[in-house]
């Protein structure tokens, strides 16, 4: 069953190509989240939610990265929600 | 994979086939111009904009003689790709043959472009150079633009595709690397108009024995060509996808 985790690794290998893996990898480290090179969540910060995470790591991508990084996989994440029934907290 | 590149340079990507775009740190939308010297015959491939022309001149005089240029390929008329031409038509007071749809020959005109054209559909789709090389032509409606039609070098197997399997990445180098994949999502997600529309279409490259694909936007694909073709064919796209957002 697909979760909110998922999603973020979506993102996370979304944004791999389009900013390259160094660059997310050490933005998504400031956030407490751990990515291994092939785009996977290796931990993620204690008392947060994966849901919670995936809202704080959109919106900051969006302040540090700006639009382009939000719509280069709003579709994506769209599509992803609407198959695995996931009310889409964006 | 991994070697050093002068992108201050042309580059050669097979014999006689050069590279003559440009890169910017601060772009996710890259251009990339391309030429096909046969001899007699020399093809500009999506020559570029107004902002560039300068730098891809330089790179063109550095290949060939300018003068020698008497084809000019256009897959469609978006700006970044063509609205060049007319100041090459200005610098080497000369008119080209223009190879695009007949669609699209009813929008060049308005960039002030004088050269004449060959419709491609018109034609069988397919242009013999003196040498005996054949350019085949493949139409893809609707991917983005109605006459959307992509080129097929039958000697080299490059596919020059246009805006198909190009990529929206700050991150760029002249061949995909290994997460070019997902710059190519993040730009057909938004400019094909659906799943349906995009399979049909990139299904029609699997009659063809595809050496290389070299796209007008992002890096050019030259290993595991038909991994790149699956992922365009089962990739969900449109703005309908957007739904519910407004």
């Amino acid at each position: 069953m697909a979760t909110y985790r998922d999603a973020l690794e979506l993102v996370i290998r979304r944004e791999f190509g389009v900013y390259g893996a160094e660059k997310i990898i050490d933005f998504a480290a400031k956030l407490g989240i751990t990515v291994g090179r092939n785009g996977n969540i290796i931990s993620t910060p204690p008392g947060k939610s994966d849901r919670e995470l995936l809202v704080e790591f959109m919106n900051r991508l969006r302040e540090e990265f700006g639009e382009v990084s939000v719509i280069s996989c709003r579709v994506a994440l769209n599509s992803f929600f609407m198959k695995n029934n996931l009310e889409n907290p964006l | 994979m991994g070697e050093e590149l002068d992108y201050s340079r042309a580059i050669e990507i097979h014999d006689g086939i050069y590279w003559l775009g440009w890169t910017e740190e601060n772009s996710a939308f890259r251009s990339n111009p391309y030429l096909i010297d046969d001899g007699e015959d020399v093809i500009l491939i999506e020559p570029g904009s107004v902002p560039h022309f300068n730098t891809f001149y330089s790179k063109l005089e550095s290949v060939v003689e300018p003068e020698r240029v008497n084809y000019i390929f256009v897959s469609h008329q978006d700006p970044d790709l063509c609205t060049g031409i007319p100041l090459l038509e200005e610098r080497l007071n000369k008119t080209f043959t223009i190879l695009t749809h007949t669609r699209t020959t009813f929008l060049l005109p308005f960039y002030g472009i004088k050269s004449r054209y060959y419709a491609v559909d018109m034609h069988g789709w397919k242009l013999k150079l003196k040498s005996g090389r054949e350019l085949k032509f493949i139409f893809m409606p609707y991917c983005h633009f109605p006459g959307m039609t992509v080129m097929y070098d039958e000697k080299s197997k490059i596919l020059f595709s246009g805006d198909l399997f190009g990529g929206l990445s700050y991150d760029w180098s002249l061949y995909a690397g290994e997460w070019y994949i997902e710059a190519m999502k993040a730009f057909h997600e938004h400019y094909m108009p659906s799943k349906e529309i995009l399979r049909h279409n990139v299904s029609k490259l699997e009659k063809l024995d595809i050496a290389m694909i070299a796209p007008q936007h992002g890096s050019i694909i030259r290993e595991d060509v038909q991994r790149y073709i699956e992922a365009l064919k089962n990739l969900e796209c449109g703005e309908y996808m957007l739904l519910g957002e407004e």
